[in-house]
């Protein structure tokens, strides 16, 4: 081979190992994204944009960005308030399974509407036949807070306390309304805006418990919880494991103070720091099924969790206090019930107030007046 | 975010440009955190101050300044050269390591007053080394496994709250900013 056509074969080879890294891994190469919607589904798929929705292998691993927006349609007969998606890359990977929720919805029969997904979500580099991620339907919630979909998540509960909440937090502002006029409702929304401002932002981070051992700096620290007259729930005792800025394996016993068997239930965890700032941790909840638990019957919850708290990277916050309220309850009929607002009117805004008080700074108070009209 | 220790000691010591100070002045407003390191730094000033009110008097200190200044420029060398004292060549030079030592003593001081009001916090041990683990906030929601991070989610809206549910999945809810809707992402472990 001449000197010449071997330059020639190395910039062909060039070219090609080049295409080949684009088309494989970039953007160039449509990706194989499925949805997966049944048949008789109450939401239909209109179009889909996936244009920035990109691929990238990254060790072992195949990083998926997706951004995306669904163009959807209400094919059903009844108003939508809330739906849930199902994001799938590979259901065995960790990281390669998401949820994205909409809530607060006001979708009329007929109405298309947007639904954007934003999520970045991991596969093993490995070729396969498959989709690469598939996006399929785990519920809607109506108006009358009817459910359809397969319900793999439990979105059925999570969206229904989540509309219930909406409907009580839109009660009190348009209870404000008439009280107190457009004037006392800016008020109350400047005030959620403060407080959203005013909130520490904490990072989190949890692992399942691996030690079973104590360390010696471990301590043990009781739950003080927040006394919820009509709750049908009522927490008894809590503790968990603190070192530092350390929370592990937090237990909690409560006691079904209702007439009613109870299938599920949820408590709400602020953590206190040295400052005295408080911050919505999370929650230490119920098994997701197989729980019945009687009327006068007790119980306890553990979590097998290790969650580490820092008010940004490396700056650890050492937990000083820790508050439990009980956020919903499920009973064995289906019914929910949810604390009245003023139980917990001073703690995190709800994500409803959220909503209202982004669309009052961003359009106004026509805007927000207009949309508490709307429900 | 917070403005870091020593942009807040600066602005205590009104050391800061104007925008510079601007924007701390406006965190400071609202952060009750940074009021209080204020109080602090002011509280060591006045230490300070108290310290230096029990100095010999007789001494130039204007003069001990510019010499200090121009040591730091020039070098010790050159800070004999241009220092003009009018005191007795003896006495400055008696005084010139005191006042060189005092300042980092008083830096020393003062890091140790502040560690005693704040002391550090030992992170819990890396007991997450070999483990999946979920992370969530304001920045996003994120998984690190074997050492190595991934970061899940970093929505684009504004006033993202994170939080964690049960011990395998992290939830992140924010206000679209296209749309407008209430979004609530989960990202689970399994």
């Amino acid at each position: 081979m001449s000197t010449r056509n071997r330059w020639a074969l190395v910039f062909a080879a060039s070219v090609l190992a080049a295409s080949g890294q684009v088309v494989g891994f970039s953007s160039a190469r449509p990706p194989a994204w499925k949805i997966n919607f049944p048949p008789d589904s109450p939401v239909v798929l209109v179009s889909a944009e996936w244009n920035d929705s990109r691929t990238e292998p990254r060790g072992g691993a195949l990083v998926l960005d997706i951004d995306s927006v669904l163009s959807l349609k209400n094919a059903s007969q009844r108003r939508i308030r809330g739906l849930t998606l199902l994001v799938l890359s590979q259901e065995v990977t960790a990281g390669g399974k998401a949820s994205v929720s909409a809530q607060s919805l006001d979708i009329r029969p007929g109405e298309t509407f947007p639904m954007h997904i934003q999520l970045r979500l991991l596969r093993p580099l490995l070729p396969s036949a498959g989709p690469l991620a598939q996006v399929s339907l785990d519920g809607v919630l109506f108006d009358d807070l009817t459910f359809y979909g397969p319900n793999q998540l439990n979105s059925r509960r999570a969206m229904t306390v989540w509309e219930m909440e909406a409907r009580r937090d839109r009660q009190y502002f348009k209870s404000v309304l008439a009280a107190k006029g457009p004037d006392g409702l800016k008020r109350e929304m400047q005030q959620t805006l403060a407080r959203l401002a005013d909130s520490p932002h904490f990072e989190v981070q949890v692992a399942r418990a691996r030690r079973t051992t104590a360390v010696a700096e471990e301590k043990p620290l009781q739950f003080a919880f927040l006394e919820i007259p009509d709750s049908p729930i009522e927490p008894v005792s809590g503790v968990a494991n603190i070192a530092g800025n350390e929370a592990r394996a937090p237990q909690v016993s409560v006691r079904n103070r209702s007439r009613r068997t109870v299938s599920y239930f949820e408590i709400g965890w602020i953590i206190k720091d040295q400052q005295g700032r408080q911050f919505l941790a999370g929650s230490v909840h119920a098994p997701e099924a197989g729980m019945r638990l009687a009327p006068g019957a007790s119980t306890q919850v553990s979590e097998n969790a290790q969650l580490q708290f820092s008010s940004e990277p490396g700056r650890p916050v050492a937990i000083t206090g820790m508050t439990g309220f009980v956020s919903q309850v499920e009973f064995s009929d289906g019914a929910i019930w949810i604390p009245n607002r003023s139980a917990i009117q001073d703690l995190v805004p709800s994500p409803e107030e959220q909503r209202l008080a982004d669309l009052y700074r961003k359009k106004g108070l026509a805007a927000l007046l207009n949309e508490l009209n709307r429900f | 975010m917070h403005p870091s220790e020593s942009k807040l000691a600066l602005y205590a010591g009104k050391d800061l440009g104007f925008w510079e100070r601007f924007r701390i002045s406006r965190h400071v407003y609202r952060c009750e955190r940074c009021q209080r390191h204020l109080e602090e730094l002011a509280g060591v000033r006045e230490w300070i101050g108290a310290q230096a009110e029990e100095m010999p008097v007789g001494v130039n200190w204007d003069n001990l300044a510019a010499e200090m200044r121009a040591n730091i420029r020039l070098g010790i060398a050159a800070g004999q050269c241009v220092a003009e004292p009018v005191a007795p060549k003896l006495s400055l030079a008696r005084w010139r390591t005191p006042a060189l030592v005092s300042p980092v003593l008083l830096v020393m001081v003062a890091g140790w007053i502040l560690l005693s009001l704040h002391p550090p916090i030992k992170p819990a041990s890396a007991v997450y080394r070999h483990d999946v683990v979920l992370q969530a906030g304001a920045g996003g929601i994120g998984l690190e496994k074997d050492g190595r991070g991934f970061s899940l989610l970093s929505p684009q809206g504004e006033g993202v709250i994170a939080s964690v549910r049960g011990e395998t999945a992290v939830r992140s809810r924010y206000v679209d900013p296209d749309t407008g809707q209430m979004m609530v992402t989960h990202v689970y472990a399994q």
